[in-house]
């Protein structure tokens, strides 16, 4: 079996049922991002409190690393305060899969920290 | 000799290499096509032994280069049963579609009513869209049928009421089902609308003759075809040749200029402003050879093998093939789920075994969208591919199983 397989195999065990699936009844900020180009698709929902992120859930159409990705990113971010959650890189999530911005599976995981971004930014201008 | 795509593959070195440690499946076809070692060579050569300005300047060197250039002009032409003055060197199908709908709407002097279908590759909807929106006029894109091909009732009672241009895709690069463009190209002419084609994925595939078919425009790209990237082609029916405005402006496509005006070249140069790309040209001229050498049928009927292994092997409780069940009707072209797991990761695991497949909306968003999902897989053959590379496929998807 290939390492590339164990891993696969190690991302379905944890992420067939993603922690964090699931809407937020009355959200703060709901925020949607897609790939047009390969289909994925997440909506992030956030609670937040003062400048705190208090909760966060997501819906998806999206493959296993998309989904794999947006519920690491979520446990990352919540109990942070919106700078501290914006200032993520993308390497972060990117490390944990072992992988960089010219790996095959690149769009599929930056697409939750793009829909992240697009949803704090606005909250940091207000 | 018969067809033998082991013998064949021999010209393609990149078939050799190997991804994560296994040997190169490459099932994109649909994409690009790899490049046998003829077109490389071709243009390598041009480079090292001809390259010069074409169509320009008066030293031997030039009429070399633009001896090779008019050569390669006539035996593209002639693979789609052309006349030379009727075929425009562009970048690609989409930027074909894209120039027609300036040259369209110039040669009616109207606004427009155009006639699309669900089918389409983004690239002959959007162009449409756009032109409608800033130009006026209006845009219909009319339905599937059960057997995956267009609606041609649909179209033909919008044609009764009125429209200018009907444009389809002959072969879905989605479905691989082939619209029955001979009987649209009549409906259409009947009813005295132009007909395009988008040839992107029939062209390299399957017998296509324009005297045939009659069509009034057609697009197709060279590199799906054994050819360079940068290289494609618009045809242009004769009767329209010399009514169209060149839709670029500059070098290359004008006789004489003054400060108040200007006689442009004759047909079809006026169309290609600016140095052409002159190895794209050759290169393509060379895959041309090469595929008529082998045969386009045969290449067509390989692939009908190949397309009835693997839906033979298609597991139906965990497989949804997109499409016609019926083999025969998938032009080297197959789209499908695998039940429970996304199609990006049915292509990572399948490109953890070395085999290239596609995934995602295959920029074909409404039509994938109108089969219930939003992600295919895609297995796309050509001539190199072998049933041997279709049961290693098989043996690697079978390994999914255990992700269900």
């Amino acid at each position: 079996m290939s390492s590339q397989e164990d891993f696969m195999r190690e991302l379905v065990r944890r992420f067939k049922n993603p922690p964090n699936y699931g809407e937020i009844e009355n959200a703060d900020i709901v925020s949607e991002e897609a790939d047009y180009s390969c289909g994925d698709r997440v909506k992030l929902y956030f609670k937040i409190g003062g400048n705190r992120i208090l909760e966060a859930k997501f819906t998806s159409e999206a493959c296993l690393f998309c989904n794999a990705s947006t519920s690491i990113l979520l446990d990352l971010i919540k109990g942070k305060t919106i700078e501290e959650a914006l200032s993520l890189k993308e390497e972060e999530l990117l490390s944990i899969f072992k992988t960089d911005s010219k790996g095959p599976r690149y769009r599929c995981i930056i697409l939750p920290l793009r829909a992240l971004r697009k949803a704090l930014k606005g909250l940091k201008l207000k | 000799m018969g067809f033998d795509p082991y013998v064949i593959r021999e010209d393609f070195p990149i078939l050799k290499k190997e991804i994560n440690g296994k040997s190169l499946v490459y099932f994109d076809n649909a994409a690009t096509t790899q490049k046998p070692k003829q077109v490389v060579e071709a243009i390598r050569d041009y480079y090292f032994n001809y390259n010069s300005n074409v169509l320009r300047s008066i030293n031997t060197l030039s009429s070399q280069a633009t001896e090779l250039y008019i050569e390669s002009r006539k035996k593209i032409a002639r693979f789609i049963g052309a006349g030379e003055e009727e075929i425009v060197f562009t970048k690609n199908a989409t930027e074909g579609l894209n120039s027609l709908t300036e040259i369209i709407p110039k040669l009616l002097g109207r606004k427009l009513t155009v006639l699309t279908s669900i089918m389409e590759h983004h690239s002959n909807l959007l162009p449409w869209r756009r032109m409608v929106s800033e130009k006026g006029g209006r845009l219909i894109v009319v339905g599937m049928n059960e057997d995956y091909t267009v609606n041609v009732e649909e179209i033909e009672k919008n044609l009764e009421n009125g429209c200018d241009v009907l444009t389809i895709v002959h072969v879905s690069n989605v479905l691989g089902t082939m619209n029955p463009v001979k009987e649209l190209c009549k409906l259409a002419h009947k009813h005295g609308s132009l007909f395009v084609i988008d040839a992107a994925q029939s062209i390299p595939h399957i017998p296509f003759d324009v005297s045939e078919i009659e069509p009034d425009f057609v697009a197709f790209s060279g590199h799906k075809m054994l050819g360079p990237t940068g290289i494609g082609v618009l045809y242009v029916r004769k009767k329209f040749v010399e009514k169209i405005e060149p839709w670029d402006l500059g070098g290359g496509m004008v006789k004489t200029v003054t400060l108040e005006d200007q006689v442009y070249e004759d047909v079809p140069f006026r169309f290609e402003a600016g140095t052409p790309n002159v190895e794209g040209v050759i290169g393509l001229a060379t895959a041309v050879d090469y595929l008529s050498r082998i045969g386009v049928s045969n290449i067509a009927k390989h692939e009908a093998d190949l397309v009835k292994h693997l839906m033979e092997g298609f597991d139906e409780k965990i497989i949804t093939v997109h499409g016609p069940l019926d083999s025969t009707k998938h032009m080297g072209i197959v789209s499908f789920n695998v039940k429970g797991i996304h199609p990006h990761d049915v292509a990572q695991m399948l490109d953890a075994d070395g085999i290239m497949v596609r995934s995602g909306a295959l920029c074909a968003e409404p039509l994938v969208n109108a089969l219930g999902v939003n992600a295919v897989v895609r297995v796309s053959f050509y001539l190199y591919n072998t049933l041997e590379e279709v049961d290693r496929f098989h043996e690697s998807l079978r390994k999914l199983r255990g992700f269900i």
